[in-house]
């Protein structure tokens, strides 16, 4: 974010509560003030981080992840580096397989790149959003691609990676399973 | 609504409780619900101390970091939890350190990759604000200290919505609205692995007519976010900002696999009229418990007569 931005942000955020604070200041202070000077303190403390860190974000949110709040709303998702939600990944052990990631030296990368080819073969054509399913299947080819050349050897890889890629396409993926094998051995020169 | 116009404004010690078990039980559930410790075990390598945990010495991720370690953490953290709830006015002493580890275990899942679940912060911060503004041993805590809390918790997670809409619409601008943004990250959630496994997205984007009133939405959604502060005050204001927010986070888990269930429990205990009923549920029925024979102040003087 560049420092107009920022400032622009800042600004923004302390002109609504100043609104808020000359409208009803008497009220606030009342609250804040019975709620006891540890909650005051604390609640002012926290305003002022998460206004600094959403006026100097992208140092800030390394330094203090008590304020990520500011990632949400980011407009390019795929800017950041991708991100692993190990919490997430526990739960659906079916889905991302743990023995997976852990044998693979960068998991980051590879999600990363599972991620990726889909927002590229979805975005690649404007209207191939509403093609989606014709840009699954290209995309379903490519993981395959991707899985043969990491580990040739784990044909339960490749059904691993299309159905935690394709959520919710489950019956599809059944459908293709075929003409993923035939891709696989297509890529791995069978 | 009560007489003075404003959110909270006849609650007491009962709502202050219905917060806390609204906040530890949410805890309790996210940490009841994943163990960490196949993470630890096969992706330890991966982990990096974040923000405050880096204060920890490094010779403390040795001695800690076994996936036994990682077990019986999660074990203590669920009694302390479930002690938290179950005593009936635990004191700031239980509560700090509750919340002290409720920091750690939150810092230590996002350890793994940088993952970072805002979704979760509000929780945090109203989890600080119920022990820091409990009696220190415990006991009752006043209806002025009870209305305090509950309105600096509010008032955290109003802003923290305010900072989300505005950042939308400094850095998004108005392309983040009209461009390709919205389908493209809908698009993306659906083809990520997740645990809800959606894919409205697909059907949803067939129709052209309908990306255009997904746009409105978002938009519409992020005005809200802004105005948040001021739903404090207002009710009318609430009540439409709630009628906008309420399906944002509903529409959200449907075309996105995204579900902010914490912020919507938190929305129902600070930005309704619902600790207001409970207490006055509350009141009513310890009313008709004092007034039944043998019970009560009236009762016991009765049956000691």
């Amino acid at each position: 974010m560049t420092l107009v931005l920022a400032l622009a942000t800042a600004l923004a955020s302390l002109a609504i509560v100043a609104g808020v604070l000359a409208l009803h200041g008497r009220i606030v202070a009342e609250r804040l003030g019975a709620a006891g000077p540890a909650v005051t303190g604390f609640t002012i403390a926290v305003f002022l981080l998460l206004l600094g860190v959403q006026t100097f974000r992208t140092e800030a949110v390394e330094t203090f992840p008590l304020a990520s709040w500011t990632m949400y709303g980011h407009p390019e998702p795929l800017t950041a580096s991708w991100r692993f939600d190990a919490e997430r990944a526990s739960g659906v052990h079916d889905h991302l397989e743990p023995r997976l990631l852990a044998r693979e030296p960068n998991p980051r990368i590879v999600g990363f790149w599972i991620i990726r080819w889909g927002y590229e073969m979805i975005t690649g054509d404007a209207a191939s959003v509403r093609d989606a399913e014709g840009q699954l299947e290209r995309l379903a080819r490519a993981f395959v691609a991707l899985d043969a050349l990491r580990n040739p050897d784990d044909p339960v890889t490749v059904v691993h990676l299309l159905h935690c890629s394709l959520p919710g396409a489950a019956g599809r993926v059944t459908a293709w399973r075929f003409e993923c094998e035939r891709a696989r051995s297509w890529e791995v020169g069978e | 609504m009560s007489a003075g116009g404003h959110l909270h404004d006849t609650v007491g010690g009962e709502a202050f409780r219905l917060l806390r078990v609204a906040v530890l039980g949410t805890w309790l559930i996210i940490v009841a619900s994943a163990s960490l410790a196949p993470a630890w075990e096969h992706l330890g390598w991966l982990f990096q101390p974040l923000g405050i945990l880096r204060l920890l010495p490094e010779g403390f991720w040795t001695a800690w970091g076994t996936p036994v370690g990682v077990e019986v953490t999660r074990f203590l953290l669920i009694a302390l939890l479930a002690a938290g709830i179950l005593v009936r006015r635990p004191g700031a002493l239980v509560l700090v350190p509750i919340a002290l580890l409720v920091t750690f275990w939150t810092g230590f899942a996002g350890g793994f990759g940088a993952y970072l679940n805002h979704g979760r912060y509000a929780l945090l911060y109203s989890t600080w604000i119920v022990a820091l503004g409990a009696p220190l041993r415990g006991g009752d805590v006043t209806p002025a200290r009870a209305r305090g809390v509950l309105f600096a918790s509010a008032f955290l997670l109003a802003v923290s919505y305010m900072l989300i809409g505005l950042n939308r619409f400094v850095v998004g601008g108005l392309e983040i609205f009209t461009g390709q943004a919205l389908p493209v990250y809908m698009m993306i959630r659906t083809l990520e692995p997740g645990s809800f496994g959606f894919d409205f997205s697909y059907l949803l984007l067939r129709w052209a007519w309908v990306l255009p009133l997904l746009q409105v939405g978002f938009f519409v959604t992020t005005v809200a976010e802004v105005v948040s502060p001021l739903v404090l005050f207002h009710r009318r204001l609430r009540l439409a900002w709630l009628a906008v927010i309420v399906p944002f986070h509903l529409a959200t888990l449907v075309t996105m696999n995204i579900l902010f269930w914490e912020n919507l429990v938190l929305i129902a205990v600070l930005l309704t009229a619902f600790p207001t009923h409970v207490e006055r549920r509350w009141r009513a029925h310890r009313e008709h418990r004092a007034a039944l024979p043998g019970t009560g102040r009236g009762g016991a003087g009765m049956a000691a007569a």
